[in-house]
């Protein structure tokens, strides 16, 4: 559960989960979304593949993203969007990953 | 299916308890109407919560071959070790009812059963959108995207489904026909919409099979 707290406690990784809860997503069209570098972006989708709250499938070169939510993850992270918590990409100054 | 082993240990608990909750109730030292129907009711609630829970896991959450699917086989081990211990528990009060002394009251029993069945159905209902896309029987087949969102709804309505149950067995009057009319009530809530909703995307899948061979 700590992995899980960790994963929803930073707005990026919040929102990655946000776009896949419309569709399942390459990394690229995640990417389009952020500006953040591919490493930054790759290291905020680990976090996320080890909470297992995201899995990833290959089809050819291209790895697609799909939401992977237990109905409790599903109901903290629209708490944490109902309650107003910024959804908006801020990544930190360093660029470092929380 | 979970894997066809688990669900047929499951569906073989689930027939010889109601073929000993008949025979109780036929044959047993049950006296008067009203005790009869109790001990009826009572027991049709008890295994119609572990007839859907055994429903709904094996025909909709996926076919039985990968049993590398970890996540799969901690389910289904998990249902098996739920149903032998409801299974044990009701055989144990049947058989004290055959001795003229159960342990604890019918509405008690009633209770415990049904906050169980809650608990359960909470428990599963919160994995269910977890599990991964495998490919099921054709008649019930609806593509990954689909199979995921049906998933995530019926997750969903199974943990409400599950919380009304437990609050509904621990707050309703003592009686154990209202109990097992709420319950069968909250139980068709939950079952309803979600067939509803995957008989509708069987038949999109259907189409969508269609226009491909067609083209």
């Amino acid at each position: 559960m700590n992995l899980v707290f960790k994963a929803l406690s930073d707005p990026t990784r919040r929102r990655v989960l946000q776009l896949l809860r419309e569709r399942p997503m390459t990394a690229g069209e995640i990417a389009e979304h952020f500006p953040l570098a591919k490493p930054t972006l790759s290291a905020h989708f680990a976090i996320l593949r080890e909470a297992d709250l995201i899995e990833p499938e290959k089809h050819g070169k291209n790895i697609t993203y799909r939401l992977k939510l237990s109905v409790l993850e599903d109901a903290l992270l629209s708490f944490a969007q109902t309650f107003g918590i910024d959804l908006a990409v801020a990544p930190l100054p360093s660029g470092e990953i929380p | 299916m979970i894997d066809r082993k688990y669900s047929r240990i499951v569906l073989a608990l689930v027939l010889v308890m109601l073929a000993a909750s008949v025979a109780t109730v036929v044959w047993g030292p049950v006296h008067g109407l009203v005790a009869q129907l109790r001990t009826l009711t009572t027991a049709m609630g008890a295994l119609l919560s572990w007839a859907f829970i055994w429903l709904w896991l094996t025909l909709i959450v996926g076919k039985p071959e990968k049993l590398e699917d970890t996540m799969r086989r901690f389910v289904g081990r998990i249902l098996v070790a739920v149903t032998v211990l409801v299974f044990a528990g009701n055989i144990f009060w049947l058989t004290t009812m055959w001795k003229g002394a159960p342990p604890i009251s019918i509405i008690a029993y009633v209770r415990l059963v049904f906050v169980s069945s809650g608990l359960i159905f909470i428990f599963f209902g919160n994995i269910v959108p977890k599990l991964s896309y495998q490919q099921t029987r054709q008649w019930i087949e609806v593509g990954p995207a689909r199979h995921h969102r049906l998933n995530r709804i019926g997750g969903w309505l199974m943990v409400v489904a599950g919380i009304a149950t437990v609050v509904a067995a621990l707050a309703l009057p003592a009686d154990p026909r209202s109990l097992v009319g709420v319950y069968l009530a909250i139980a068709a809530a939950m079952l309803v919409p979600y067939l509803a909703l995957a008989a509708i995307y069987v038949r999109a899948y259907r189409h969508e099979l269609q226009a491909e061979h067609s083209a």
